[in-house]
């Protein structure tokens, strides 16, 4: 089955999605967006994302509010500890909304990457794509669905350079993501 | 026609501008002054010499050339060749209009930057959600599958996204038949609450504002494909739904009668 769904690259990190004015290609088109998710979930197990471990700033900032959110911390601590986790993770949705990476470190008040630094860490992508679940769990904020799902078109685009863990947590984040889409359907189709 | 000595347009070449003076042509209405601009004249030219004017059953026409629509209603107006809102040219142009007020229908995503502020215009634009909780992009969208109807807001722009004092807002049913949403439906509603808008003005003779609420403000992002069939499922359900309740009521009317007649 050729796939109407086009938002996942060779590189979603360079070859910029911005979703603007998508066609609507029919009810197919659900059908192909799940089977980008099924069929990455049926090739790896589901592992949960534990231990977290930051590799640079940007990771200790999304460890941070993880730890937060998961009830593994009283409090965000360190430079994040002046906003709550909830202004964090808007901070960071409009920052990845805007540009499409997450880049290793920012001039955090004003949410604007330090010139020069990586954006390919996949665990930041990870991590965000994680908070983003549990946000929208507890919030059912679109918001938040809709930059889990270009995050997760994002790490799909970039399985090759994966290591195993990480794509059994992506398997499990998939898993989340596909499984709001689906109660979301069911609403609409139940009334 | 009635012309608004105190108002102009500026009109980038989109189906939104479009539907914005066919809606003002269609309720005898029209700016003092419009001003197109475009980066490719000639093609706009094109356009609306291999134009054929024809009656469509449609919300506006969305194939009728601005040009074309101009030229037939016998506007005062006048083309740039510049796409860019915030250059130099463009400032220029602005600020020669005699007008206080202009009706802005721009280039998607294109921002106004600080200095169009400060030079003696207010920017009269219609977005295509409800104040302020559907603030940013695609809010039609959102606000199909967040509360099931959409909504446009008439606003003076200023420098913050979607913040500007409210000139009015209005609401809408999700569309009853298959009409494209980014291309017909939303640029008609948006012309829609722009004709409110100026027929408060009218009726007033100022435009009143109030400022928006202080709390719910939240802001949007480009929507995501998926979500987007999502909200048209559910438009599409809303149809179904519709449908049905009417035959049902069809039928129980049938029923009634056929009872009535019975009983006579």
């Amino acid at each position: 089955m050729d796939t109407i769904y086009q938002y996942i690259t060779e590189n979603n990190l360079e070859d910029r999605q911005n979703y603007m004015y998508s066609s609507c290609e029919g009810p197919d088109f659900l059908e192909h967006y799940e089977m980008t998710r099924k069929n990455f979930c049926m090739q790896y197990r589901k592992r949960k994302i534990e231990n977290l471990k930051a590799e640079d700033a940007t990771g200790e900032m999304l460890c941070n509010i993880l730890s937060g959110l998961l009830g593994n911390t009283e409090k965000i601590t360190g430079e994040s500890a002046q906003m709550s986790s909830d202004e964090w993770i808007r901070k960071f949705i409009k920052s990845f909304e805007v540009r499409k990476r997450i880049y290793s470190d920012y001039r955090w008040e004003m949410m604007k990457p330090v010139s020069g630094v990586k954006y390919d860490n996949l665990n930041n992508y990870i991590y965000l794509s994680y908070i983003l679940v549990l946000d929208y769990r507890k919030t059912a904020d679109l918001c938040s669905l809709n930059c889990l799902l270009k995050i997760d078109d994002t790490l799909l685009s970039r399985t090759e350079v994966m290591t195993r863990v990480q794509k059994e947590q992506m398997s499990y984040l998939l898993a989340h993501e596909s499984g709001y889409i689906e109660k979301l359907r069911n609403t609409i189709l139940n009334g | 026609m009635k012309t608004l000595r105190n108002i102009a347009f500026l009109a980038a070449d989109t189906t939104r501008s479009r539907a914005y003076l066919q809606m003002m042509i269609k309720n005898d209405i029209c700016p003092s002054f419009i001003l197109v601009y475009t980066d490719n004249p000639d093609k706009m030219l094109k356009e609306e010499q291999e134009y054929h004017d024809q009656e469509r059953d449609s919300y506006f026409d969305e194939e009728q050339p601005l040009l074309y629509t101009l030229k037939k209603a016998d506007l005062n107006w006048k083309t740039v060749q510049n796409r860019d809102i915030n250059s130099e040219e463009m400032s220029c142009e602005i600020q020669s209009f005699s007008q206080e007020y202009i009706i802005y229908s721009g280039y998607g995503g294109s921002i106004l930057h600080a200095e169009l502020f400060h030079i003696g215009k207010k920017y009269l634009h219609v977005h295509a959600g409800l104040l302020p909780e559907f603030r940013g992009s695609t809010t039609a969208y959102y606000s199909i599958l967040n509360k099931g109807i959409l909504g446009a807001t008439a606003i003076f722009l200023n420098e913050e996204i979607d913040a500007g004092d409210v000139i009015c807002e209005k609401s809408f049913s999700m569309p009853s038949d298959a009409v494209n949403i980014d291309y017909v439906y939303e640029p008609y509603i948006r012309a829609v609450t722009l004709m409110k808008a100026v027929n408060l003005y009218l009726k007033n003779g100022e435009f009143r504002t109030q400022k928006q609420r202080q709390m719910g403000e939240k802001t949007y992002f480009v929507i995501h494909p998926v979500l987007k069939h999502l909200a048209v499922l559910k438009i599409e359900q809303n149809r179904e739904n519709n449908k049905r309740e009417q035959q049902i009521n069809e039928k129980s009317d049938i029923f009634s009668k056929s009872r009535s007649n019975r009983e006579l």
